[in-house]
């Protein structure tokens, strides 16, 4: 019932849609501890960091890392890359009146 | 409409007919509260808030098209005006933290759908806007699966410089979990600044806050302060009592705080990068020295190898 999207340019925000697939979105992220991976169309952000610790966890943790690592490295080398994406914002932001002021 | 498992009878016909109108009313009762400055039901969650009491809008400019909204963890209050949250509340406790250490998975920021699209941020409005989707309330302090999904929202996030958000906004995030531990039960309120007679403002009319405070609450002692920090990447930040931070946000984070505990700020702890960790502490302290020094001689030792490689 509920109009999700504006211009039509995003999908629903509806659950379930949170399979982390590199370069696939801007919207997905995965943690691992405290260390998460921001999905973008042309950018994965790394934010935190992680204790990879010598037991159970770590192992499991590590797995985790390297199973990201590889989905990530399968996208990049499947794809026909440009030598670099875009550095600077674009637009840049625009000054307007403080509303509070 | 065609529902196998309905009866088929007279029945089934008057249960069609009760529901209609009930989807009606159900309808209107969303348009009424987002329409309308007060609070319904639905966003009233006191026991996300200090005493009970949501924060007191005390520049009135900020009132304008917000509307109130609670999360299974946090409360935001949401400006239409900015597209951006102005403050998110929390109660931290140790179980909370502990219960937050262990939530790994994935996730997705998404449009505020309680929001109308004419006064909520799109995923878009972010895309190559020069600065990260910062959450106020968050993921890292969310105790359920379901919780940290919610924190994704873009009702909870502001946009907010690269820098601080992966520096020293993260210290700080972290530093107060260690309190809430440490405390077991710290009320924080996180919001957003807007100062001076300009702002920047991103794609879809997303306004950037000036500067970004996280306040802090603790019943047991009735003690309060808040770290204030501007939203760049200087990590110039500094803790201020509570009448101070009204004064700067426009916003009385703690209505129910008595006089004496306003202008005496909580002794906060230091914004400290090393503290940060998954569920683990190290399991011993390491100073830069020492690393240095380790570092150093290996560096050294292996220098010296490989000449001596060279040269037999």
């Amino acid at each position: 019932m509920a109009q999700d999207k504006r211009d039509g340019r995003t999908r629903p925000s509806g659950a379930g849609q949170d399979r982390f697939e590199p370069f696939a979105d801007d919207a997905s992220v995965r943690s691992i501890g405290a260390l998460s991976f921001e999905n973008g169309t042309d950018r994965i952000v790394l934010h935190g960091s992680l204790d990879l610790t010598r037991d159970e966890a770590g192992l499991a943790q590590a797995r985790r890392l390297r199973e990201t690592l590889e989905a990530i490295v399968r996208a990049l080398e499947a794809g026909d890359l440009p030598e670099a994406v875009a550095e600077a914002p674009e637009p840049k932001p625009k000054t307007v009146r403080n509303p509070f002021a | 409409m065609a529902d196998p498992t309905d009866a088929r009878g007279p029945a089934a016909g008057a249960r069609m007919l009760v529901k209609r109108p009930r989807g009606l009313i159900a309808a209107g009762l969303v348009l009424a509260s987002i329409g309308g400055a007060p609070a319904s039901a639905d966003d009233a969650c006191p026991g996300l808030f200090a005493d009970g009491r949501v924060p007191v809008l005390t520049n009135p400019k900020l009132a304008v098209r917000t509307v109130p909204l609670c999360f299974e963890a946090f409360a935001v209050l949401h400006s239409g005006v900015t597209r951006t949250p102005l403050y998110a509340a929390e109660h931290l406790t140790r179980g909370s933290v502990a219960e937050a250490r262990a939530v790994a998975r994935d996730d997705s920021f998404h449009e505020e759908s309680r929001l109308p699209p004419d006064a909520r941020a799109s995923l878009e409005d972010y895309v190559r806007s020069g600065f990260d989707r910062g959450h106020l309330a968050p993921a890292g302090d969310m105790p359920t699966v379901s919780a940290q999904a919610e924190s994704f929202t873009l009702a909870n996030v502001v946009p907010q410089n690269r820098v601080l958000n992966r520096g020293l906004w993260a210290d700080i995030e972290e530093g107060v979990r260690r309190l809430a531990t440490r405390r077991g039960s710290v009320f924080v309120v996180t919001g957003a600044i807007f100062a001076g007679d300009a702002v920047q403002q991103i794609k879809g009319g997303v306004l950037v806050p000036t500067q970004l405070f996280k306040a802090l609450y603790d019943p047991e002692t009735g003690q309060a302060g808040a770290y204030l920090a501007p939203n760049d990447g200087s990590r110039d930040w500094r803790t201020v009592p509570i009448d101070d931070l009204t004064r700067a946000s426009g916003i009385d984070v703690f209505p129910g705080l008595p006089a004496a505990a306003r202008t005496a700020a909580l002794t906060l702890p230091e914004p400290d990068a090393s503290a940060h960790s998954g569920a683990h502490r190290p399991r011993r302290e390491e100073t830069w020295q020492d690393w240095l020094q380790r570092e150093g001689s290996r560096v050294l030792r292996k220098l010296v190898h490989d000449v001596l490689r060279a040269i037999f």
